[in-house]
């Protein structure tokens, strides 16, 4: 099956973001295919790659990103809860005259459109949130 | 047929009461992260609402585990780990997260 | 395998008052997009998401979006109706003349059959 995770919670703050990283290693471990993570929210924070983790911590930013990398999974940051965060991709912060940016690929920063595109094309849709 | 994930604890939160109010029987309802603590309060719950014995509740082992609620695990509470959290999704068609 | 040739009926199940937390104005805008997008999507008002529903919202001087302008802009494109559940009204002391001229009211049972007619659910 091909399954869509739709995150709605940041990192650290909350657990939700684990447990989606933990259900989406699950759903990959049992033989099925993740289409695309949807990043909408305060789940737009998982895509911030200033994350700095203490030494015996997991860094959030960076388990996706691996993750992705080899599960060539799509992890897709929505524009209007990432802008208003200070989520930014080098083309966002280029065309806000901003001279920082926050996120780098594997990240995208995609519209809504790319919920609905998933949905058309996953047989399941989980949500995490808190 | 729907698969209710609750993760709010049901004494700080109205997540699982609203959650369970709205399944019909035959959904599941998963019980992760802080609502796990409903196991301590079962039989509260089991009194309060009829429905629940018309409904398969399940519980997140590894949730359980790291809050030291292991001991409040009855007989009518499944536990399943990640993988098994994946098994439901693919058994019930539609997901419901209460949050 | 997902068949993408028939829209699936996705559910915005909204159960969050307006302006104490983003969340009810963002789920608004995941409806739009649906609508923008020809997705079939209905919009459901449960617990406190009902408070969206109310009228006379003035929020200029919080310093945010009107929620009710947001809904009115669901009619543009082609969303007229809203859901609400009758007892998340009743428990917060609403009636049909508080709130939102386009909304359906549904008693317990409905909401239940309503939520589970859906292949998608998105909770906000």
């Amino acid at each position: 099956m091909n399954y869509t995770l739709n995150i709605l919670s940041a990192p650290y703050s909350n657990q939700s973001s684990d447990t989606a990283y933990q259900f989406a290693k699950a759903v990959l471990a049992r033989g099925h295919s993740i289409y695309r993570v949807f990043l909408f929210g305060e789940g737009v924070y998982n895509a911030n790659h200033l994350t700095c983790s203490p030494q015996d911590e997991t860094n959030k930013f960076q388990r996706w990103s691996d993750l992705a990398h080899e599960f060539d999974i799509d992890l897709v940051v929505c524009v209007a809860s990432a802008l208003k965060r200070g989520i930014l991709d080098q083309t966002e912060s280029t065309r806000a005259d901003l001279n920082q940016y926050s996120t780098i690929p594997p990240f995208d920063i995609s519209g809504l459109g790319q919920l609905y595109d998933a949905i058309a094309h996953s047989d399941r849709v989980v949500s995490f949130g808190r | 047929m729907t698969l209710h994930i609750v993760n709010r604890s049901p004494t700080q939160s109205d997540a699982l009461d609203s959650c369970i109010r709205r399944a019909q029987p035959g959904n599941a309802i998963l019980l992760i992260e802080d609502a796990i603590y409903a196991l301590l309060i079962l039989e509260q719950l089991f009194s309060k609402y009829q429905k629940l014995s018309q409904l398969e509740i399940y519980a997140l082992a590894e949730d359980v585990t790291a809050r030291g609620a292991s001991q409040w695990c009855t007989e009518q509470i499944r536990l399943v780990d990640y993988q098994g959290f994946v098994a439901l999704t693919e058994h019930y068609p539609s997901s419901l997260s209460w949050y | 395998m997902a068949d993408n040739n028939v829209t699936k009926k996705v559910l915005i199940l909204c159960r969050n008052a307006p302006y104490g937390t983003s969340t009810s104005r963002e789920a608004i805008d995941v409806a739009l997009a649906g609508a923008v997008f020809e997705q079939n999507i209905s919009i459901l008002f449960l617990d406190d998401g009902v408070y969206q529903l109310l009228n006379d919202q003035q929020s200029d001087a919080i310093m945010q979006k009107n929620q009710t302008k947001l809904l009115d802009s669901l009619e543009m494109y082609d969303i007229e109706q809203l859901y609400a559940e009758y007892d998340s009204l009743k428990n917060r002391g609403l009636h049909a003349e508080n709130i939102h001229s386009a909304t359906t009211i549904l008693d317990s049972t409905e909401t239940s059959a309503f939520i589970s007619s859906h292949q998608v659910i998105l909770s906000y």
